[in-house]
């Protein structure tokens, strides 16, 4: 078995289009790490270390914003809307200043390594789609290919024939999705600070700030998002199996990818039974604090429930297809 | 006898249509045993059922005693075979892929690779792409690859197909090595007739999905008869008939008769008719080629 995924990982592996795919997710995200340094405004050249006496800094700057605000919305002339944005950034940055002081949490520089991490988590995404493509290509190459029949003329069955190459799309998945971290963690070593304490302040949906640990929640953000990774490899996959034609697999799962929550969401303002969708589901990061469902009264183990239940069902109709199909390729 | 391969009552359907009827084949170890028919008889569905790549609708296969349907893995793992074209990973180098199916079985040395790569005469371009390959490249590396688990039964679809004249004389000569002095059953189809005459020990010939004969081209010294132009024939077959008992046919006014093993010869006959005034034009050796027979049978 140890052969047969040795075999599969190989052939994925050790391919020119692979090297493409590793080097395009190096580079956008360590562009995604640069980006405060390439685009931003000065913000990130200002360099607010925050030292001893942050408490004291923090106040003052405050002070200053609250002094320009009062400046911008009381001018004798119309207040423009340059003028409102600003004001509202600042209102913005007020309150979150206010928060750290308020639980005593010294705020990070501008530019630091907890931002730098969570934002890379969002180009998930994007690893989706490079993990479709291999998992799309999976089986259904072997049959345009021809090479399905010299792998199934041998004492395996097709059963551990089909597992190593699904095990093999999981250990891709992984890699890929794990490269994201290796450039954003080495560029942000020379261009963010690292942030000194473990506590992180966010956002959260309804527009008040809270904190947690961070290295608490990047995990749940990392499960979460393998989690959905997975599940995405897997639609690919049975659709590539059962199908055998690479592109229906490619262009539905896509479709999926895509127009998925966007549909789901639709669907939720119309009835409650589109949290039953894999959709709905499929995104963990949701039951994350701060965070809220795709559609209320959703919690964590009715998501992991449903999913466990689409995953199984798909591997299912995966295992029966290829089980019982002839090969006439 | 030991049988290598034994085919019982195999069917095959395809919704309603039936592609394979009732065949039945046993086939010896160490022999090179050939599957003959026209294109669309059925030979390559044969194949694929015999290593489990499409479903027996009804019969059995057993290899080495092995039920293809029940034991898989067992029956399997005593099998190498081309099915169809000899297709490979086309970026992988004729090595690597060597290498990979290597990684399918047990305990495959790289010496036994060298060997069998060798044997196929690939060393020069081993290292190289399989999408640079030509066709009769390719026939050889599939060829490396079926033999890499050394079979008990080996199965090639139109193994010919691609090599040149040296290639199949080499070929043809290390396949009859294999079945004879190692005890390997081969099993090859063709719809090359000549091609199977000289490769095989024993034919079946298919026609529509049907078993129509099996042929045994060992001991084919039998079919030789001989055709004599000859004026009046009537009269020349009945002397025949009457001196030494021997049945003659007329066939497109050429007299023909097949001589006993015993020392009755050609210049007895002559001698016969020219004593009895028959005129003779021309006395012709023929054999009776497994083409005659292949047309015969399957042009009915």
């Amino acid at each position: 078995m140890l052969n047969l995924v040795i075999n599969e990982w190989n052939k994925v592996f050790f391919r020119k289009n692979n090297y493409v795919t590793l080097i395009i997710i190096l580079v956008i995200s360590s562009l995604l790490s640069l980006m405060p340094l390439l685009f931003n405004d000065e913000a990130a050249f200002e360099d607010i270390s925050y030292g001893m006496d942050w408490q004291d800094q923090a106040t003052k700057q405050i002070d200053s914003l609250e002094k320009e605000n009062t400046k911008l919305l009381t001018s004798e002339s119309e207040v423009s809307f340059v003028d409102e944005v600003t004001a509202s950034d600042n209102q913005v940055e007020i309150e979150r200043l206010n928060y750290h002081l308020k639980e005593g949490i010294k705020p990070p520089a501008n530019n630091n390594l907890y931002a730098s991490l969570i934002g890379t988590s969002r180009l998930n995404i994007l690893i989706g789609i490079f993990v479709t493509l291999i998992a799309s290509a999976m089986v259904s190459k072997e049959f345009s290919m021809g090479t399905i029949k010299l792998l199934l003329i041998r004492s395996y069955s097709r059963s551990k024939i089909l597992t190593s190459k699904y095990i093999a799309v999981l250990l891709i998945t992984v890699t890929y999705y794990m490269s994201l971290y290796i450039a954003t963690v080495g560029v942000s070593l020379f261009t963010s600070e690292i942030n000194l304490t473990s506590e992180y302040v966010y956002l959260s949906s309804d527009g008040t700030y809270m904190h947690s640990n961070f290295w608490m929640y990047f995990l749940g953000i990392l499960a979460s998002n393998i989690v959905y990774l997975i599940i995405i490899a897997t639609i690919a996959f049975t659709l590539s199996t059962i199908s055998r034609n690479m592109s229906l697999s490619l262009g539905i799962t896509l479709g999926l990818l895509f127009l998925g929550p966007p549909l789901m969401s639709y669907l939720a303002t119309k009835t409650d039974l589109a949290k039953y969708l894999l959709m709905a589901n499929w995104n963990l990061t949701n039951y994350l604090p701060g965070n809220s469902p795709s559609v209320g009264g959703m919690t964590l183990s009715f998501s992991l429930i449903l999913n466990s239940l689409y995953l199984v069902f798909l591997l299912s109709i995966t295992y029966y297809f290829f089980n019982k199909k002839d090969i006439l390729a | 006898m030991e049988f290598n391969v034994e085919i019982n009552h195999l069917s095959k359907a395809i919704g309603k249509k039936k592609i394979i009827k009732d065949l039945s084949l046993n086939i010896k170890k160490g022999e090179v045993f050939g599957l003959l028919g026209p294109n669309g008889a059925g030979k390559t569905t044969t194949i694929r059922m015999i290593v489990g790549l499409i479903g027996i609708t009804s019969g059995s296969v057993k290899i080495c005693g092995h039920d293809v349907k029940i034991n898989h893995k067992e029956a399997l793992e005593n099998v190498g075979a081309i099915v169809e074209n000899p297709e490979m990973y086309p970026f992988l180098s004729g090595l690597e892929n060597l290498n990979y199916f290597s990684r399918m079985h047990k305990g495959i040395s790289n010496e036994k690779i060298e060997e069998i790569v060798e044997f196929v005469n690939l060393e020069g371009r081993i290292k190289d792409k399989v999408k640079t390959y030509s066709l009769g490249m390719r026939q050889r590396l599939g060829i490396a690859q079926s033999l890499l688990n050394n079979p008990k039964v080996l199965i090639l679809d139109e193994p010919t197909n691609g090599l040149d004249p040296a290639g199949i004389k080499e070929l043809r000569q290390y396949l009859q090595t294999l079945a004879h002095e190692k005890g390997v059953t081969v099993i090859v189809s063709s719809h090359m007739l000549s091609e199977i005459e000289l490769m095989c020990d024993r034919v079946a010939i298919i026609k529509a999905g049907e078993l129509i004969a099996i042929e045994n081209l060992k001991g084919k010294t039998e079919e030789k008869y001989y055709q004599f132009k000859v004026t009046p024939i009537d009269k020349a077959q009945e002397l025949l008939s009457k001196e030494y008992q021997l049945s003659s046919e007329v066939t497109e006014g050429l007299l023909e008769f097949q001589l006993p093993n015993s020392n009755l010869g050609i210049p007895e006959i002559v001698k016969l008719l020219v004593g009895n005034n028959i005129a003779i034009y021309s006395i012709e050796p023929k054999e009776n080629s497994l083409e005659d027979k292949f047309m015969n049978l399957t042009m009915k």
